[in-house]
């Protein structure tokens, strides 16, 4: 087991890369050096190495690469927290039910999570999408609307345990109606497995998001997205590694933080793996 | 005198056992009804069939349960949900366990009488005068439960089983997590209370000295039947029944020269 310190440098380090994120895609007007639809097809201006005028060089089409990839990032940390609301929103109301009313409901809802699974969800994204038309609404709810069933399981898993507790007996000996008993109650004594598995599963929307854009399923050129800029770059990788080298490394350093966040808030909150170290 | 809880032969099943066997006993109003038996003797099943909370699987066979006069068996979950803390009140042996961790203490006692319909402000100031009437200082409304005492937790928890005023209180062993100073003074609070108040009490022990303490009235339940049951004078003095008087052997006294109590 990792020490206490270590734990919390790759929090640190996390929320840092995180923070550092954000903020760039929230002011991205405002950092942006160039308008990341702005095309220069001269010979000079297409397909230029970084250089101190563009951070990141330029692509294909002469627009500047770190200009599109702060856009980009807009997109994909607004896709994986929208996807994300929605799908902790449908898990913890499914899994509550099921872990709370048991019997019957718990039934039919684990039946229905057990169905879930069998879908493989990237292919279930795609068919939707395809269906659907690609647009960055529907990857969102997609993605939110296909990733409940693990974080509804862990819910009831808590639940479970949760309502056998002393102090839901005297709740409900109160008269406290089952609906407040469920939220005020036991949801916030359930919450931590909920924040880890939620932090983890930012990054996965993250990555699934660059994939379908990668796929040309996501964002739609000429809207920047990491996994777009990447498409974009593929046919360049032999002679402008800069077109595919930093947004490969954005989606890298991205998951792999909210990847250390959570990973970290799971040593942090579990009391069972703290106690090992 | 009137009747607060009249339970008649009430008999309750879990799967093929029967736990609950034809008990009828009744606690009248303004009394203090001590409920004795070993540990599963079903005194615990007793009180929350009262409240109509019986945990899954658990049936009941036949009898009746009359809080006020009004059965409890035929109602539909809501409208017990809504005797519960106004009618018949409980309050839990392990005050320990028994409050939300998460949430204030004042918080979990207002929220029982806003669950029957007290504005916000009535029950703020209720909880204040909840809170002094428990000898407490309304203060430690403010604080979470592990930063009280159990005896704190415990007169809170009484607190909380008073707040909307039941005709009926149920206490569940309420002294057996408490060590025996505390105990006194538990004890002494539910008696004044229920001077005060004059609610009935149907107080859940194994303990014969706390029985002698605080009852008016006794009943010995053994296996899922009461085998005996009366005032507490007659039951203490001169016990009918061969196992009531095995459990009053069991009292150690200051001074019993004794080795071994009688099993």
């Amino acid at each position: 087991m990792t020490s206490f310190t270590l734990t919390m440098k790759r929090i640190i380090f996390g929320i840092f890369i995180i923070a550092v994120m954000t903020l760039t895609a929230v002011f991205a007007p405002l950092v942006a050096p160039y308008d990341p639809l702005e095309m220069d097809l001269s010979p000079e201006g297409r397909l230029k190495p970084p250089s101190p005028e563009h951070f990141f060089g330029t692509d294909n089409l002469g627009r500047d690469v770190f200009s599109r990839m702060l856009y980009g990032a807009r997109i994909s940390l607004s896709v994986g927290f929208i996807a994300v609301i929605i799908s902790v929103c449908i898990g913890i109301l499914l899994g509550g039910l099921s872990g709370y009313y048991g019997g019957r409901v718990d039934a039919l809802i684990m039946r229905f999570v057990e169905v879930m699974y069998c879908f493989p969800t990237f292919f279930l994204i795609m068919m939707v999408i395809t269906f659907l038309g690609p647009s960055i609404v529907n990857v969102m709810v997609v993605i939110g609307l296909t990733s409940w069933p693990g974080l509804c399981r862990l819910v009831r898993a808590e639940f479970l345990s949760l309502r056998e507790r002393d102090f839901v007996s005297s709740a409900k000996v109160q008269g406290i109606p089952d609906r407040r008993i469920i939220f005020r109650h036991i949801l916030p004594n359930a919450m931590a497995p909920v924040y880890v598995s939620a932090t983890l599963s930012v990054g996965a929307a993250i990555l699934v998001e660059s994939a379908l854009s990668f796929l040309g399923l996501g964002v739609q050129i000429p809207r920047p997205s990491w996994g777009n800029i990447l498409t974009a770059g593929k046919n360049y990788l032999d002679y402008a590694w800069w077109l595919t080298f930093f947004p490969g490394i954005a989606i890298l350093l991205t998951v792999l933080s909210f990847n250390l966040v959570g990973e970290g808030l799971r040593e942090l909150l579990d009391p069972r793996l703290r106690k090992r170290k | 005198m009137d009747t607060t809880l009249r339970i008649d032969s009430l008999t309750v099943d879990i799967g093929p056992g029967r736990v609950i066997d034809g008990i009828s006993f009744e606690v009248a109003e303004g009394r203090i009804l001590g409920l004795v038996g070993e540990s599963g003797s079903g005194k615990t099943m007793t009180a929350l069939a009262v409240l109509g909370l019986l945990p899954e699987g658990a049936v009941i066979r036949s009898g009746q349960v009359l809080l006020k006069g009004n059965d409890i068996v035929p109602m539909s979950p809501e409208e017990r949900r809504r005797l519960r803390g106004k009618k018949a009140a409980m309050s839990f042996q392990e005050p320990f366990t028994a409050f939300n961790p998460v949430m204030r203490i004042g918080e979990q006692v207002t929220e029982a009488m806003r669950a029957h319909g007290m504005s916000r402000a009535g029950a703020e100031k209720r909880l204040a005068e909840l809170s002094r009437m428990v000898k407490l200082s309304p203060g430690i409304c403010r604080h979470y439960p592990h930063e009280l005492s159990g005896g704190e937790r415990q007169r809170m928890m009484i607190a909380m089983a008073l707040s909307c005023g039941p005709d009926l209180l149920i206490l569940d062993e309420p002294t057996t997590a408490l060590d025996v100073s505390v105990q006194k003074h538990i004890l002494d609070l539910v008696s004044e209370l229920q001077r005060r108040k004059k609610f009935s009490v149907l107080f859940i022990t194994h303990d014969f000295s706390v029985v002698n303490k605080i009852a008016d009235d006794v009943a010995v339940m053994k296996e899922g039947r009461i085998v005996e049951k009366g005032s507490k004078d007659k039951v203490l003095k001169a016990p009918g029944h061969e196992y009531t008087r095995k459990l009053i052997g069991c009292i150690p006294r200051l001074g019993d020269t004794r080795k071994r109590l009688p099993v």
